[in-house]
């Protein structure tokens, strides 16, 4: 065999792993919407609401109606999300599961419902 | 070159868990293909990975994930330089990663990870004139970790024995741990010397093997098994078929085809069973190198059911300088046979 041929496939190989470095992927992305009547989302955690393994700050906080940034998760999958709410004498963790696929996008509505109770909705 | 070649591979060696076993067993059987008493080394670089992402990873705190699983390794066997001595001596050492990574990549990491490492060390030695060659090491495969988001230990480390032996073509080896023998298998091996020289093309390229392997160890179930292989030419040194089954049912049936006398250029078609699962495989044989989706070899090292997967692999053995092929071929008339 010859160092020629030997360099010619190392040519092919690396070009090929270029190529498939793209093919496939990506980080899976979440964006929340606000709709919970007067509070602000301040934090999203990810895996248990009081130690969570990751967790992103939202600087400014997300206002009443207002829609937060696309934020970049580490993870895709079935994940346990918690949204963290500040307000007037409010401060309080709404948990949910959502599944993000991998490379996916995912836009959860965080909201009050008549009872007072906040939830997660799609 | 293979100095540049394993500089490309082994930085990104990250990668699975419990395909350890399994991927070292799979080793062993390639490495006794390999060497023969009139081999210098043998060398496998590879790396495996899924193409298509799972969901059957369970994060101790995340959730249940959704992602890709990579296995790599690198491997070597070096024999005493001294090649026209009787008796030779030699190390073998080898190192493997792998793991469950949150996005596909081949070249630079996602931060995200559950993995494992392995190594394992060996002596190895040949005698020219009893047409005897043999290694034997100590294997060991590291505790799992989540690294990244949690470092939680996810699955326990385990240490295992290995040897092979090969006198002529006949060939047996085996792996063994505390609870007992995790492989063993007797083995029928290719005759390594150039077909043009021995005039014959069909007994030289028959390969087989018979043998046992503990569920932890298989690679086509999750059941102890007894197993065997069979690989025969049907044209020439051109054509040739290979046949794999078990206990525990068929494994695969493939079609290797060669543009060439020593079988270094080729295309490889498979169909396969695994894990209850019909698969199909194909693989592009280049001078040393493959690249392949699906192969029998591959995917089963890599451990997943059902999943797509994509291998690159860098595979030779070496009797000198200027003679190298992959395990099974054979270098061409021209080179001198000692």
């Amino acid at each position: 065999m010859k160092a020629q041929t030997l360099a010619g496939a190392m040519a092919v190989v690396c070009s090929l792993s270029g190529c498939l470095g793209e093919l496939y992927g990506g980080d899976p992305r979440i964006q929340l919407r606000n709709r919970s009547g007067g509070a602000k989302i301040v934090e999203l955690r990810l895996g248990e609401p009081t130690r969570p393994a990751w967790q992103h700050e939202f600087d400014p906080s997300v206002d009443s109606a207002g829609l937060s940034e696309v934020v970049e998760l580490p993870a895709a999958g079935e994940l346990r999300f918690t949204a963290r709410l500040t307000g007037d004498s409010l401060d309080t963790l709404v948990s949910f599961q959502r599944r993000v696929p991998v490379g996916g996008f995912c836009q959860v509505e965080i909201a009050r419902d008549p009872d007072g109770l906040f939830r997660a909705k799609d | 070159m293979t100095t540049t070649m394993l500089t490309v591979l082994m930085p990104a060696l990250l990668a699975s868990s419990q395909v350890f076993l399994p991927a070292w067993n799979q080793e062993i059987s390639e490495m006794h293909r390999a060497l023969h008493p009139h081999s210098m080394g043998y060398l496998d670089a590879a790396q495996f990975q899924s193409l298509s992402p799972n969901d059957r990873i369970d994060h101790p705190r995340l959730g249940r994930l959704e992602g890709f699983t990579e296995y790599r390794r690198a491997t070597v066997v070096l024999m005493g330089p001294d090649s026209s001595a009787e008796t030779r001596f030699g190390l073998e050492g080898s190192l493997q990663t792998g793991g469950w990574t949150s996005d596909l990549y081949i070249v630079s990491a996602p931060p995200l990870h559950r993995q494992t490492h392995a190594w394992s060390a060996g002596v190895a030695g040949s005698s020219m004139a009893w047409e005897l060659s043999g290694v034997a090491g100590l294997h060991h495969i590291a505790p799992t970790m989540w690294r990244g988001l949690a470092g939680d230990r996810d699955a326990d480390g385990s240490t295992d024995l290995w040897a092979l032996v090969r006198w002529q073509r006949f060939g047996a080896r085996a792996i063994v741990d505390q609870q007992g023998l995790i492989s063993g298998r007797w083995a029928l091996l290719s005759d390594p010397k150039p077909l043009r020289m021995q005039r014959m093309w069909f007994w030289p390229q028959v390969e087989g093997s018979l043998g046992y392997v503990r569920s932890d160890a298989n690679l086509w179930s999750a059941q102890d098994a007894l197993g065997g292989d069979l690989r025969f030419p049907v044209l020439d040194d051109r054509i040739a078929l290979r046949f794999d089954a078990g206990t525990d049912g068929f494994h695969f049936g493939q079609v290797a085809t060669s543009i060439d006398p020593q079988g270094l250029v080729g295309l490889d078609l498979t169909a396969g069973r695994r894990y209850e699962t019909w698969f199909p495989g194909l693989r592009l044989r280049l001078p040393v190198f493959t690249f392949s989706v699906n192969d029998p070899d591959e995917l089963a090292a890599h451990g997943e059911r059902g999943a797509l997967v994509w291998s690159m692999r860098f595979q030779m053995t070496w009797e000198d300088g200027q003679t190298w092929y992959a395990p099974g071929r054979r270098g061409p008339p021209s080179e001198a046979f000692r």
